[in-house]
């Protein structure tokens, strides 16, 4: 009995046996996604701390050069926006449409507002000659710490982008929908895994780039 | 139960912010290395507080815990190989 009605429910792909068991799927398939993801962000992370381990000195002249104020800023931002997603998670479990709205549009101005200010800052980099290539007596070791930085902020802020227009389309198929599925729940609980973990690369990007310290023993 | 579960984003996020602002703080007492070490442990807390309540790994099916693991172990190896090599290079 059990079997004919979760054979019979509208959302049943005919692979699964019930709604959980495909549900369970579609998580697990999301996990493996995010551990490319890390190994991809690891090979970036690994290449920088070598260099930070060559050239300390360097690369901690130019994390000073950065803006703290508007690194720190920018994490609160993203660390808020985490939270406001977590939120619309809950309300998408348990099938509260308007919430889970309401969670969404603060998750995306919110991640548009870390864009601006990242956006922000690029602008005065550049405009400050403060990116790879724009001075030819600047050091090695200070240019690599700067294209890595732009690769590193450029990647992490690409993420950020494609989850934003992920989370603008759900935002738009739950508005024209009625009422709320419960695929739409589920697309919201694989939507904020990927953004948290968005969240967490920023977590350790902003260490590595922003606090770097002279390797100096504190006594 | 709903109301707990809002009740624990909320104190992540404010565990969160709180050691953010613990991070800024260290950086500011200019501690060198230590200063360094401290603010990617407390970085590893913060991505630990986020994967457990936000990620609900909590809840989690053990499998999820065997691909991050290998995930984890993979990226381990890559970065054990590359200093292994920078570290053991002879200066010219």
């Amino acid at each position: 009995m059990e079997r004919k009605m979760a054979a019979t429910h509208p959302i049943l792909k005919r692979q699964f046996e019930t709604v959980e068991q495909q549900k369970a799927a579609a998580t697990a398939g999301m996990w493996v996604f995010l551990s490319s993801e890390i190994m991809f962000f690891g090979a970036i992370f690994s290449g920088y701390f070598i260099y930070a381990y060559l050239y300390p000195e360097v690369f901690a002249e130019f994390s000073k050069k950065l803006h703290l104020l508007l690194g720190s800023i920018n994490t609160g931002v993203l660390l808020t926006s985490s939270w406001t997603m977590a939120l619309a998670v809950h309300a998408a479990q348990h099938r509260k449409r308007d919430r889970m709205l309401i969670y969404l549009s603060l998750t995306l101005l919110l991640g548009f507002l870390f864009l601006g200010i990242k956006g922000y800052e690029w602008y005065e980099e550049i405009r400050n000659s403060h990116f790879p290539g724009s001075d030819l007596k600047r050091p090695h070791q200070g240019e690599m710490f700067l294209r890595l930085y732009f690769v590193m902020t450029g990647f992490h802020g690409l993420h950020v982008l494609l989850g934003l227009l992920v989370i603008t389309g759900l935002g738009i198929y739950t508005l024209r929908s009625d009422e709320m599925h419960l695929s739409q729940a589920h697309f919201a609980e694989n939507l904020g895994l990927y953004w948290h973990f968005v969240d967490i690369i920023w977590i350790f990007l902003f260490p590595m780039l922003y606090l770097m310290d002279k390797p100096r023993l504190p006594w | 139960m709903v109301k707990s579960e809002t009740g624990l984003a909320f104190f992540s996020y404010v565990l969160l912010i709180i050691f953010l602002l613990l991070t800024v703080f260290v950086h500011k007492l200019s501690l060198g290395w230590v200063g360094m070490l401290l603010s990617f442990l407390i970085a590893m807390a913060k991505a630990f507080i986020v994967l457990r309540n936000y990620m609900e790994l909590r809840t989690a099916q053990r499998t999820i815990y065997w691909f991050l693991g290998g995930t984890f172990f993979i990226v381990y190896v890559a970065l054990l190989l590359s200093f292994s090599d920078y570290l053991t290079r002879m200066p010219a």
